[in-house]
């Protein structure tokens, strides 16, 4: 260890694990408490130094959507992103430490986002930081406090990596977490402001009956019906062909002959394929004669377990056209494996030099794969009349694989821009006819920007889990004499699982009616706001501190109050409202069941200094206060609307807040009769006689204030307060 | 000496429906050699001769006094009903189109189109030629057999059926031999099956698609693969499928299920065991049908013995779960909504003091419903390990007599799959169990599903008695509310409920005949598409979805026809018919919304447009011979086009208050109902552009709409 001196050694001091979201954080938070003895110093040379090691721990897998700038913001919410110099060196390090840790995480393929720095003092910090799987989390941070304080005394190589740190527990443990594809989904969906669950199978991206689900890229609306038909090559052409849409005319067969057979009936040159194989593996295309058909098939044939697909080999290049929820949304045109000659190297050492490129990785997820010279290598070489030890001319492009899929080495071109539209029609009926909600279909033409009908052309297949477009991908070096164009580059930076969530949600919000209720009476105000949503016609899912039901169903009592309720009633397909009852204490236990509620009321001040703070800055739309308790009167939130509570009519704190023009739930009477009344400045509207309320009368008026803070009409309020829906 | 009497003489298939048929529709001449008896006394040997071509598979729907009805159009025409081979045609029919049907063909009913006593022609439905004709030889072979009985001429085939005795012991699987289970694998499952004949009753379309069926057309069809719908997604199915994540995912959203554990071997196991507390069940994660499950492991020892044998079904990935006290229920949950309710209990015999276990085992088995197959109603018990287990625990082997009224089961679990029953229990089924099974199937997401309930009494509060799923079929059985509720049609139930109150079809027009039927089939789908409904055409000229143009070739008939039709975005279709193609092709569709006659040729009779309207028909009073076609039309509405002005046909449909197109003095096109008009556009020249208005009037489309649309012509 060199330089020990400058930087001390940080120490965790305690850890508080929350189910759900505390401290301010859209996530599951882990709130850490870090000290250290002595003095810290966190300047420009070390965050210079912090930056080049957190970039060299993972080469193979450039972090979605982070570039080397985006270091530590990226990874700290968005009160916490301005780092202006006259930061304090502790609250500096903190944020380098939430993101080293987060960063480790998600290349440990945990969906993990932003953090914050809670607290600092001069020899300790708490951070809010979050996390998904706890060993993970606890691994990751000890790594990341000792890699920044050994960065920052420059006692480490920027190239230690994380693989190697791991060794054999790497694999696994991303295995565990989730696929990059799933991750892409809910990193598009956080940066939308979108709410994510991970549920045993699948991830879900919104609420109850307004989310969506997705498990790689199969999403809730990928038929099984639609995604075993797409697996099946030879009955998806059938079925696309019957349809109408252009599919090379093609045949099944068992062996050899009877694909000799096929092929001088179907007209030479000829693709095979497995019939039930995906990324490539198997496909020979362009076989030019029956000779070659006999020496390749076998290869093929090991593929399958069933049979060989058989069809004529459409001429020009292949175009991955991905659909999502029957709209076009990218194209890449797909450049099989394949190394430029510059006139000196073998093609050997052209592969080897290709390789260095730390993109290219072995494993599944590597944006690339590595080039190998195996046998379909050398095969296509001898095509060429080359072989591994030539030295092709300078300038000279060399294919290695006949298919050009990703998985097998290949690259790809942004041509989105070039589709004629004639194309991009039968890319999305080819998707609906087979029935994929994300469809990949590979089309081939020898001109993607001309019509199918014009110059001809086809769909070769159609998957049910395509690769999606990579930005980093994208930007891979391309063959020799094809520069990028500017229309490629900008296409580079496309967030396409982020187009997709657009798709998804395209009008409407995956997020359900949400309320937050504390304090005294939440309960039967909770209770009475879930009737009102019933008269509302909507399916509600309401969790107070003695039960949890969803519709008319009792799903369980006091076990369930507070997280797990509520997490039942968010993750349950049917539910399109709900309403929470939350205690101070399930708060301190638990967090938060959700990142953040359309509404909150407040119905006492008891503990105004502890987490109420937090909870009321939850409100997205409004809070509802109980005007007759003065602590909680004087309540100050950042919400855009204040709607009080109060039995009082003449009360001067109601009275102020309406002379401001503000909004107040309380009782007046009129024609000799008590009445719930609506009140915005100056308006007042009647709600409900008093005398049709059955139950407390200000657990009542709350539940009003909160569904008129909702946008329900009052005379449903008035209804599903008079308990008629009930009948 | 007796001879093979009826020989299947030229067969032709028809692509589409003919002769009056709902279904892709074969004419199939059969030679009478010999007087035809007379029926009665033939007839009985007949029906008793199908009732033995395939026992352990009765067909859904048909009871033995069905036949031959059941395999014919109901309303033959009385004129061949006379005549004196008719009851001969109808039972060749019933017979052949039974046997493609016991192949797992989808064809339903056919006609008798002549039937004179040296010779009859049959329009019989099919699907597979080679299945039609290998149906329609032995039809012929064993009616005659049947018909003339006697040790006569006999195929190699038929003689080893019948035996030395004459008796008809055999089965279609003895007839055909191994030919006979590669009919069946060529086919569907008998499931899908049964939702196309469901549908059938309903007058619902089906096609075939190469992996699933589809009812319907268009937008408003569904999909099947047996039980599993378009609906149900590839994650559902996938999860329901994997019973550890299911149980996972069902606790977590606070659904009562047995506490589980996922343990990889014997020691694991064990130890988990004790943590739950025993007894406990073992199952593979992944298997359906209750293979590998063992339930009620009372201790160490017990589960020692079935550990290895679950870990083999199952990739070493092994549930351990609390054993649940209670009987076991299976609900149907179809589209959220509980259907039937059925309690399963596991095969037992019950003692009679004479006979041993295996007898009595031998005597369960006999009973007809009783088959090794998948798809027989009951299934066959094997006496196995499990079932010596049993024996043992209660002190018997299988030669034991057990004493009168014993009752002892054979298998610790009540899958219809391993030998059990079921019993009908929807009625007196619990509402909070309702609605436990229809949240277990909305949180996995299943369309139609299968929830096992364990429970000791359905018609009690699962929260009261204490109940849980145990699992979530994704592509449930439906042999547990067959056999529960045997006169309940589950298939058609459940079609109700997918397709609710809409219609599986979509409006359809079919034009026929002239030289304009091509351009106004294209005009009139611009106009529809135009409205706001995607609307597809095929015409002998090209095949158009919406504004997309798919092809420049002639499509029209069936496979144009197909291919909108499997379009899920279609709400709407437009197809040319070629008259002259029309008796070799059929129709593509069993009946159209609107058709439109536009030559003579068109209105031949036998090409049967009009029989296939359902609400209106339109005809060219242009030309005399559709005009002659007139008086034989029977469709709710008529509908007479013109060209010309002050066509005497037209006007005198209009006095009766008839609905006409046609060309006024002023120069526009006119609809008129009785004395009503309606100016549609100004009259071009092009004929095409006033058919198209006419059928789009007759469609109801708006009047301002029609002459937008023709603003917009994309030419």
């Amino acid at each position: 260890m060199t330089n020990t001196g400058g930087f001390p050694e940080l120490r965790v001091l305690g850890t508080r694990l929350y189910l759900g979201c505390s401290a301010g954080l859209a996530e599951r938070t882990a709130v850490v408490d870090i000290g250290w003895d002595g003095e810290l110093t966190f300047d420009a040379a070390v965050e210079d130094r912090v930056r080049k090691g957190a970039l060299a721990l993972c080469p193979e897998e450039p972090l979605r959507l982070v570039a080397e700038s985006d270091w530590p913001t990226a990874f700290l919410i968005e009160s916490q992103r301005n780092l202006d110099s006259g930061l304090a060196a502790a609250d500096w390090l903190g944020r380098w430490l939430v993101a080293v840790t987060v960063g480790i995480q998600r290349w440990a393929h945990d969906p993990v986002w932003r953090g914050a720095v809670v607290a600092t003092s001069p020899n300790r910090i708490t951070l809010a930081i979050p996390w998904y799987r706890e060993t993970v989390f606890a691994e990751s941070l000890e790594l990341a406090l000792r890699l920044v304080a050994q960065w920052s005394r420059s006692a480490l190589p920027p190239s230690f990596e994380l693989n190697a740190h791991f060794g054999d527990r790497w694999a696994p443990m991303q295995a565990d977490g989730l696929s990059p594809y799933t991750l892409g989904f809910i990193q598009a969906g956080v940066e939308r402001g979108l709410p994510f669950e991970i549920l045993p199978s699948s991830a879900q991206i919104g609420w109850g009956a307004g989310a969506e689900r997705f498990d790689m890229t199969f999403t809730n609306e990928t038929s099984w019906i639609a995604a075993a038909l797409a697996k099946n090559k030879s009955k998806a052409s059938r079925t696309m062909a019957a349809a109408g849409l252009p599919v090379p005319a093609s045949r099944v067969v068992g062996d050899v002959d009877q694909a000799v057979a096929a092929a001088t009936e179907l007209g030479w040159p000829v693709v095979i394929k497995p019939l039930d194989q995906e990324l490539g593996r198997g496909v020979v295309a362009g076989i030019p004669n029956e000779s070659t058909l006999r020496e390749v098939f076998d290869q093929t044939a090991q593929y399958s377990r069933q049979a060989v697909v058989l069809e004529r080999f459409i001429p020009g290049n292949d175009h991955r056209m991905l659909v999502i929820r029957g709209v076009f949304l990218t194209a890449t045109r797909r450049i099989p494996a394949g190394v430029t000659g510059d006139g000196e190297r073998t093609v050997s050492q052209l592969v080897e030099e290709v390789n260095t490129d730390p993109r290219r990785g072995t494993v599944r997820f590597s944006v690339l794969k590595r080039l190998t010279l195996d046998s379909e290598a050398t095969s296509c070489l001898a095509d060429q009349g080359l072989g591994i030890d030539s030295v092709p001319d300078a300038g000279q492009w060399v294919v290695l694989q006949r298919a050009a899929n990703v998985a097998r080495g290949g690259t790809a071109l942004d041509v989105t821009a070039a589709v004629h539209p004639d194309n991009a029609i039968v890319a999305e009926r080819a998707a609906r006819v087979v029935g994929l909600d994300i469809a990949g279909i590979d089309f081939i033409t020898t001109d993607i920007s001309r019509s199918w009908r014009e110059i001809g052309g086809g769909i070769c297949e159609i998957n049910a889990q395509p690769e999606l477009v990579r930005g980093e991908l994208l930007k891979a070096s391309l063959p020799g004499s094809q520069r990028w164009d500017p229309a490629a580059l900008a296409a580079a930076n496309r967030d396409v699982e982020g187009e997709a969530l657009d798709l998804f949600f395209e009008g409407r919000t995956p997020r359900i009616p949400t309320a937050a209720i504390i304090g005294i009476g939440a309960g039967a105000t909770a209770r009475n706001l879930a009737e009102i949503w019933r008269a509302e016609g909507k399916f509600t899912g309401v969790c107070t501190s003695s039960e949890t039901r969803i519709g008319d169903e009792l799903i369980g009592s006091r076990e369930l109050a507070g997280y797990r309720g509520a997490r039942i009633v968010l993750d349950d397909p049917g539910v399109e409202a709900a309403v929470f009852e939350i205690t101070r204490e399930n708060v301190a236990g638990s967090g938060h069941p959700c990142d953040r509620y359309d509404v909150v009321a407040l119905l006492d001040g008891q503990d105004l200094r502890g987490s109420d703070a937090e909870t009321l800055s939850r409100a997205a739309h409004a809070v509802v206060v109980n005007a007759d308790d003065p602590l909680c009167a004087r309540l100050r939130s950042s919400a855009s609307r204040r709607v009080l509570v109060s039995r009082h009519t003449t009360g001067s704190t109601v009275a102020a807040h309406r002379g401001a023009g503000g909004e107040a739930v309380s009782v007046a009477e009129s024609d000799g009769e008590s009445w719930i009344v609506l009140t915005s400045g100056e308006s007042v509207s009647l709600l409900t006689p008093v005398a049709e309320i059955r139950g407390d009368v200000f657990d009542a008026m709350c539940a009003a204030a909160l569904a008129w803070a909702q946008g329900i009409d009052p005379l449903v309020i008035r209804q599903g307060l008079s308990g008629r829906n009930r009948l | 000496m007796s001879d093979i009497r009826l020989s299947v003489g030229a067969t032709r298939l028809i692509p589409g429906c003919a002769h009056g048929l709902r279904e892709r529709t074969a004419l199939v001449e059969v030679a009478v050699t010999g007087p035809v008896p007379a029926g009665a006394a033939a007839e009985a040997r007949i029906r008793a001769g199908v009732a033995q071509l395939c026992p352990e598979e009765p067909l859904p729907g048909v009871r033995h006094e069905d036949w031959p009805g059941a395999f014919l159009l109901s309303a033959p025409p009385a004129a061949v009903d006379d005549e004196p081979a008719g009851w001969l045609a109808r039972w060749l029919i019933a017979v052949t189109v039974a046997i493609q049907r016991w192949g797992r063909d989808p064809v339903w009913r056919g006609r008798v189109v002549r039937a004179d006593s040296r010779r009859v022609v049959l329009a019989i439905p099919w699907r597979r030629d080679g299945v039609l004709s290998a149906a329609a030889d032995a039809a012929a072979e064993l009616v005659s057999q049947w018909v003339w009985p006697g040790p006569g001429a006999m195929s190699t085939q038929l003689r080893q059926w019948f035996s030395p005795h004459g008796a008809t012991m055999m089965s279609l699987a003895g007839y055909f031999g191994e030919d006979w289970q590669a009919i069946q694998v060529g086919g569907l499952s008998p499931y899908t099956l049964r939702f196309i004949q469901a549908g059938m009753n309903r007058g619902t379309p089906f096609d075939v698609l190469p992996s699933s069926v589809q009812l319907g057309w268009g937008g408003n069809a569904e999909r099947f693969d047996m039980t599993v719908t378009g609906h149900s997604g590839w994650m559902a199915c996938t999860l329901a499928r994997d019973k550890w994540k299911t149980n996972l995912t069902l606790a977590r959203q606070g659904v009562p299920v047995p506490q589980a554990v996922l343990v990889t071997d014997f020691s694991q196991a064990q130890r988990a065991a004790e943590e739950i507390g025993w007894p406990v069940v073992i199952k593979p994660r992944k298997r359906d049908m209750g293979i590998g499950v063992v339930t009620g492991i009372a201790d160490a020892a017990g589960l020692g013995r079935a550990f290895d044998r679950t870990a083999q079904e199952s990739a070493g990935s092994v549930i351990l779960e609390q054993h649940i006290r209670g009987d076991d229920y299976r609900l149907l949950v179809v589209r959220g909504r509980v259907l039937s309710s059925a309690r399963r209990s596991p095969a037992t015999i019950t003692g009679d003091g004479v006979h041993s276990v295996a007898q009595l085992v031998g005597f369960l088995n006999s009973e007809p419903r009783r088959g090794p197959g998948k798809y027989s109603l009951l299934s066959t018990v094997q006496i196995d390990d499990e079932a010596r287990e049993l024996l043992a625990e209660r002190g018997l082997s299988t030669s034991s007599v057990p004493e009168p009224g014993q009752r002892i089961p054979l298998r610790r679990i009540a899958n219809i799959a391993r030998g059990g029953l079921a019993q009908n229990v929807t009625a007196i089924t619990h509402p909070d169990n309702i609605a436990l099974a229809e949240r277990a199937a909305r949180i996995v997401a299943i369309d139609v599903a299968g929830v096992d309930l364990i429970i000791p009494d359905i018609s009690r509060s699962w929260r009261e008695v204490g109940g849980v799923v145990c699992e979530v079929n994704a592509q449930p059985g439906l042999r547990p509310h067959w056999l529960a509720e045997p006169a309940r049609d589950i298939e058609g139930e459940i079609l109700d409920a997918l397709f609710g109150d809409r219609s599986p079809r979509i409006p359809t027009v079919a034009i026929a005949g002239g030289q304009h039927a091509a351009a106004t089939a294209e005009l009139l789908q611009h106009i529809w598409q135009c409205t706001g409904t995607p609307t597809g055409v095929c015409s002998s000229r090209m095949l158009r979805i919406g504004t997309a143009l798919f092809s420049s070739e002639d499509l029209s008939g069936s496979v144009g026809t197909r291919a909108i039709m499997i379009d899920p975005a279609m709400h709407a279709a437009v197809l040319e018919l070629r008259a002259d193609r029309l008796p070799a092709d059929g129709h593509p569709c069993d009946r159209y919304d609107v058709v439109g006659v536009l030559d003579a040729a068109a209105a031949a009779p036998e090409l049967e447009l009009a029989e296939r309207v359902t609400d209106a028909i339109a005809l060219n009073a242009d030309d005399p011979g559709c005009l002659a076609a007139v008086s034989r039309i029977a469709a709710a509405r008529t509908v007479l086009v013109s060209c010309r002005r002050g066509n005497a046909a037209v006007g005198a449909h209009l006095v009766a208050g008839g609905e006409a197109v046609f060309l006024d003095g002023t120069g526009h096109i006119v609809a008129a109902r009785g004395a009503a008009t309606w100016t549609l556009l100004p009259w071009s020249g092009d004929p095409a552009v006033l058919y198209a208005a006419a059928f789009a009037w007759v469609l109801r489309i708006d009047t301002a709409a029609i002459a937008d649309a023709m603003t917009r012509r994309l030419l």
